[in-house]
């Protein structure tokens, strides 16, 4: 047996789609979220650390899904990144009232979508979108989650909205949205869980 | 930094990305049965993740060396779709991980579609604990889940979404990670700027070309 239990760790600090990050909803949460991350500086107004995220940072979070495995190796899971102010706006209101403001005022959102796949023995589509795309999320997740920085997620936003605003085709799903910010610590360096 | 996808952060791979990219579909295993502190391990990280993320339509069950393995593995390679597996008879693995999403038959698509993103999550995050305490695994989605619920149904009237040995490896996995890592595993994927657009959807060369 693993005596650094990486995996238990990371996912007991995750946080719940559908929450805004370093927001939590009652005492309870408060004291395990400050616990933690630590207090955390924000804009005004904004759920978000202050501060960017990098191409470079996103390149490792891409870089963690796309080691996931997929039906035939098809990997058919593909990533928008949205920073452009004005996108975010009308992408975050296409994730539900209760998450636009958070995700409007995310430095990037990056959109998770499934591109139609043909098994060529089989002559037919990979009908696993939502199976094989989702399984990239965790790993994106659990990636920002060990470079502790902030994020928010969801599974449920009005689709049609959001292939219209990125001239996303129509055979392509969208699966979920991702919003990521900075870690309220201020690095960038991936930590151990056992380094606490 | 390296912007190929390799993972790396000015050269450093962190404990997760291990894990990561340690990851493999396993179809050889050999005889004999994970530990019982190995699938509890399995079992917390999952549990852990369902609740700490809400993830309320997704279940999973490990099944361990039992009549009920054994009817699992024939029910999930019988029919046609079932064939698309023939190897899964003869593995060693002795557990057997179970996805399931719990969703009503017949309702509304995007609520079924979310309760599949959720056993899905909840299942890999099983996978990725399997691979961190050095067992195997393999997704197969390509099975008879008709019969595999009959064999074994799952709570809540949750249906089948995959399943995945759970066992032990051949002594010639124990190939470096690094080995894997890098010659094995970032040849069989796309490179990023195939997977990945900026500010909206756009088509890349390869794409216009084809």
């Amino acid at each position: 047996m693993t005596a650094s239990r990486i995996i238990e760790a990371l996912v007991s600090r995750m946080m719940a789609p559908g929450s805004a990050p370093q927001r939590p909803k009652n005492d309870a949460d408060a004291a395990t979220a400050l616990c933690d991350r630590g207090d955390v500086p924000t804009a005004e107004g904004a759920p978000w650390p202050q501060g960017d995220v990098s191409d470079e940072l996103l390149n490792v979070l891409l870089s963690a899904a796309r080691v996931a495995p997929s039906a035939d190796n098809s990997q058919i899971w593909r990533f928008v990144s949205v920073r452009d102010r004005d996108r975010k706006t009308h992408l975050a209101a296409a994730t539900g009232e209760s998450l636009a403001s958070t995700f409007a005022h995310a430095p990037v959102i990056v959109v998770a979508l499934a591109a139609p796949f043909i098994i060529k023995r089989a002559r037919r589509e990979q009908p696993f979108a939502m199976v094989d795309v989702p399984i990239a999320m965790v790993h994106l997740l659990l990636q920002a989650e060990e470079l502790r920085l902030s994020y928010a997620w969801t599974l449920d936003c009005d689709e049609e909205r959001v292939k219209e605003l990125l001239d996303i085709p129509a055979e392509l799903r969208v699966v979920g949205m991702i919003a990521v910010g900075p870690s309220p610590h201020g690095e960038e360096r991936p930590r151990a869980p056992d380094d606490d | 930094m390296k912007y190929d996808g390799t993972l790396h952060l000015d050269g450093e791979v962190t404990p997760l990305q291990r894990i990561l990219l340690s990851r493999r579909s396993n179809r050889r295993y050999a005889v004999g049965a994970a530990s019982s502190d190995q699938v509890e391990y399995i079992e917390e990280c999952a549990k852990a993740f369902g609740l700490r993320t809400g993830m309320e339509h997704a279940r999973l069950e490990i099944v361990g060396p039992s009549d009920t393995r054994d009817e699992v593995v024939r029910a999930a390679t019988s029919g046609l779709l079932g064939k698309a597996n023939p190897w899964l008879s003869f593995i060693g693995a002795r557990h057997f991980l179970l996805a399931g999403a719990v969703y009503r038959e017949g309702g509304p698509l995007a609520k079924t579609e979310i309760a599949l993103k959720q056993a899905s999550m909840v299942m890999q995050i099983a996978v990725l604990a399997a691979t961190e305490v050095g067992l195997g695994t393999c997704w197969l989605a390509a099975i008879n889940h008709d019969r595999v619920e009959r064999a074994h149904p799952m709570p809540d009237g949750a249906r089948i979404v995959a399943i995945s040995p759970l066992g032990l490896l051949p002594p010639k996995m124990g190939l470096s990670w690094d080995a894997m890592a890098y010659h094995l595993i970032s040849k069989r994927r796309k490179p990023l700027d195939a997977i990945w657009r900026k500010e909206r959807w756009q088509e890349t060369p390869a794409e216009r070309d084809r």
